[in-house]
């Protein structure tokens, strides 16, 4: 079962490696892409595409006892014991060119 | 009753000036889905919530009056040295008006706070979508905070609540799978 919005026309190049794969347990970015709909009567230039992140949280049900923790010192600033909680985000600010 | 620790969950360092950032800080402190609703609406609902997750409620609820603490710093830091034209420049005449530089409940449009932004509606499935949708909203306020920003600092201490976000949710979530699984029910086959 595939991802409908990654299956649309996405250009190949100019996707950044993030996209790609990153240290989510399941092997995959959080950072998820879908293309708006581009008009011919668009004002302006179109953007290549859109980002959102979908955090590690929505493919838990239930955390399961005895997970990998961090060292504390690493989880208090993380903000989470469990490497497989963790989010990091990628301020959208100086993104070339994309959607923000 | 509560045990207060006198310092901050994580700590706040702010190395830019920037009062027009106060501002928009103020959405995570008197907005809708900020901390200030958050903490509220949960140390509400657990009166009538299962046995069971009346202890996540608590825990949960006062871990956002932590929060809460972490971005009235933020604000304060930033506007504490500000003259009043400078506050004026960032869009923050209005406020001055009222409040001098004192923090308020106020979302970043200068909306004060309401309870109307919470809800109890007793169902405990109804709260606690409403507050795992809470957690997801506030973490994507973090995420525009963060991208309104350069100050790493900041930035810093925004990721470590966004964070928090993503754990509440999931902590949310666990609570209503304990209240599907009817636990404390005794079958009979």
């Amino acid at each position: 079962m595939g991802n409908e919005f990654e299956a649309q026309s996405l250009p190949e190049e100019g996707v950044p490696p993030e996209f790609r794969a990153g240290c989510h347990p399941a092997g995959r970015s959080q950072e998820r892409i879908h293309v708006p709909y581009r008009s011919p009567c668009d004002p302006c230039p179109p953007l290549p595409f859109k980002t959102y992140v979908v955090p590690p949280n929505q493919f838990i049900v239930f955390q399961p006892p005895n997970w990998p923790q961090y060292p504390p010192e690493q989880a208090l600033r993380c903000g989470t014991l469990w490497p497989a909680l963790h989010s990091p985000y990628r301020p959208r600010r100086g993104r070339e060119g994309e959607a923000t | 009753m509560w045990v207060y620790e006198k310092k901050l969950q994580y700590p706040v360092r702010v190395s830019k000036c920037d009062p027009r950032m106060a501002k928009l800080l103020l959405e995570q402190y008197g907005g809708a889905d900020g901390e200030l609703a958050a903490a509220l609406r949960y140390l509400n609902q657990r009166y009538s919530i299962p046995d069971k997750v009346i202890g996540l409620l608590t825990d949960i609820g006062t871990e956002e009056f932590a929060h809460l603490e972490m971005i009235a710093t933020m604000v304060y830091k930033l506007t504490k040295d500000a003259t009043p034209q400078q506050l004026d420049a960032a869009g923050l005449g209005p406020h001055y008006v009222a409040h001098d530089s004192a923090l308020f409940y106020s979302n970043a449009a200068g909306v004060p706070w309401t309870a109307a932004y919470i809800q109890a509606k007793g169902d405990p499935i109804a709260d606690l979508y409403e507050d795992i949708a809470a957690e997801e909203k506030a973490r994507a306020t973090y995420q525009w905070l963060i991208d309104m920003t350069d100050d790493v600092d900041l930035q810093d201490g925004l990721k470590f609540l966004r964070e928090r976000e993503i754990v509440h949710s999931l902590r949310f979530r666990e609570a209503v799978e304990i209240l599907k699984e009817e636990r404390e029910v005794r079958k009979v086959f």
